[in-house]
């Protein structure tokens, strides 16, 4: 129960060094405008050192941290303010490459449960029962998630495909 | 893809601004977290405190309640004999106060303890104390009253007994007799010789002796100021004194109906000496005795089962 003062700034510098990037980048890729991604960013941070779980490993604590990254976009998103008031703008994107930002516009239009399996699996190279696990899915509907993800991506991409090995 | 998506999606970085932000955020709601878990922490404790002090309240009121139902006496038992002592009994048949109504009955009470004993041997204690402070003369002539005071029949029946058995065993542990006379009377008669600074048990005997002389001369007073100091003999003879004078009166008048009980009676009350259970008479003097009673009025709260022995 207690806790050093000391101890728990340790804490908080480790985690955000080592997860600050991973939990921006889903913060990113679901809800794009800034002020949301800041309280989704505290709030995940927050209920890791709240929680102060005991992780099996470091792999058991980032998927810990996607999967509340994840719920935590997806309550912003189911709410009011993002359906009805939120003017979806597309933010900016920091890359000087044409083609990455292109294909990053792609992946971000897509719908939420292609996002989710796109990023897991291209990104953080889950694997299928890995990403069912997280999700919380059957594996087989994962399976038809990643398929229509990429059909939906080649297709939006207009024969720009073969620029990448899908 | 794998590459291009991993490449474009390494540009999408927290910002240092947005880190710092969340670090000091996170500092500021710990801190304040594990204050607040401090002060549920004391503030169970607090009310762990605050429980156990309201159980120690209560421990201590029910004990009070205990030792007030323990101290509280519900029936009283007077002994005169002339010093006249009241003993206050509880509930569980303990006595819990022993107090003097005179000079003489405080002299009996110092020296000696008898609260937070059985009556018995209260009344053993007291009248043994008085035995050797010189109050029951030798020759037998003592009268020792007892008087139950208690609303309950039971109650004042097991008091009486119990009182009895205490003073026979006293007076025969010292060698000495006396007349152990024993009545019961209602709480309210109480309050009554209380105002009167007498016990119940003198107030009763000298009503009697009212209510006797009355039975021979209607117009009789009895100056209860007068009776109080005297000890209880001296108004016993009194009392036997009227008695005898109502019985010759009543034989005198005769009685058709109930010449052998009345007889009876009239042989009890002339033999002094040897005075047996008289509370089965029917006799003319009895019955006149109630009359007389009622007549003076008030004073119906006389109990009638009284009897008198005399003890050798």
């Amino acid at each position: 129960m207690e806790v050093s003062q000391f101890e728990n700034d340790d804490k908080i510098g480790v985690a955000l060094q080592k997860y600050s990037d991973t939990v921006y980048r889903i913060c990113f890729i679901y809800l794009r405008n800034s002020p949301d991604i800041d309280d989704v960013f505290q709030e995940v941070f927050l209920k890791l050192l709240q929680k102060n779980l005991p992780f099996e490993s470091e792999d058991h604590e980032k998927a810990w941290l996607i999967r509340v990254t994840i719920n935590q976009c997806k309550d912003v998103v189911k709410g009011f303010w993002w359906k009805n008031i939120n003017l979806v703008e597309n933010v900016e994107l920091p890359l000087k490459d044409s083609a990455e930002n292109e294909l990053l516009q792609v992946v971000l239009s897509l719908p939420q449960k292609y996002k989710d399996v796109i990023y897991l699996y291209y990104y953080e190279e889950y694997t299928v029962p890995q990403m069912a696990k997280l999700l919380k899915r059957n594996e087989n509907t994962i399976y038809s998630n990643l398929h229509r993800a990429k059909g939906l991506l080649k297709q939006k991409l207009e024969g720009k495909e073969h620029e990448y090995s899908f | 893809m794998n590459t291009r998506f991993k490449s474009a999606l390494n540009h999408v970085k927290a910002n240092e601004d947005l880190i710092n932000k969340t670090e000091e955020y996170l500092r500021d709601t710990l801190a304040k977290e594990q204050i607040s878990k401090m002060t549920e922490f004391n503030k169970w404790r607090m009310i762990g405190m605050k429980k156990f002090a309201i159980a120690a309240c209560v421990a201590l009121l029910l004990l009070g309640g205990g030792f007030k139902a323990y101290a509280t006496p519900l029936s009283y038992v007077s002994l005169d004999i002339n010093p006249s002592v009241e003993l206050g009994v509880n509930a569980l048949g303990l006595v819990v106060t022993a107090e003097g109504y005179n000079e003489d009955g405080k002299a009996v009470l110092s020296g000696v303890k008898a609260t937070g004993i059985n009556v018995k041997k209260a009344v053993h204690t007291i009248v043994d104390s008085a035995a050797h402070k010189g109050f029951i003369e030798n020759d037998g002539s003592t009268v020792v009253s007892l008087t139950a005071e208690t609303d309950n029949d039971r109650t004042a029946a097991k008091l009486k007994t119990e009182a009895e058995a205490g003073a026979d065993e006293a007076l025969t542990e010292n060698g000495k007799s006396a007349e152990v006379n024993s009545d019961n009377v209602a709480l309210a008669r109480r309050d009554e010789a209380r105002k009167l600074g007498i016990t119940p048990g003198k107030l009763n005997l000298i009503q009697k002796l009212q209510a006797e002389l009355q039975a021979s001369d209607p117009t009789a007073t009895v100056d209860v100021e007068t009776y109080s100091d005297k000890t209880v003999k001296a108004i016993m003879l009194e009392i036997k004194e009227a008695r005898q004078a109502i019985t010759d009166k009543g034989a005198a008048i005769g009685n058709k109906d109930n010449g052998a009980a009345s007889n009876k009676d009239n042989s009890a009350i002339n033999n002094k000496d040897d005075l047996t259970a008289n509370n089965t008479n029917k006799g003319t003097a009895n019955s006149k005795a109630n009359t007389v009673r009622n007549n003076a009025g008030g004073n119906n709260s006389i109990n009638d089962s009284n009897h008198t022995d005399i003890k050798q």
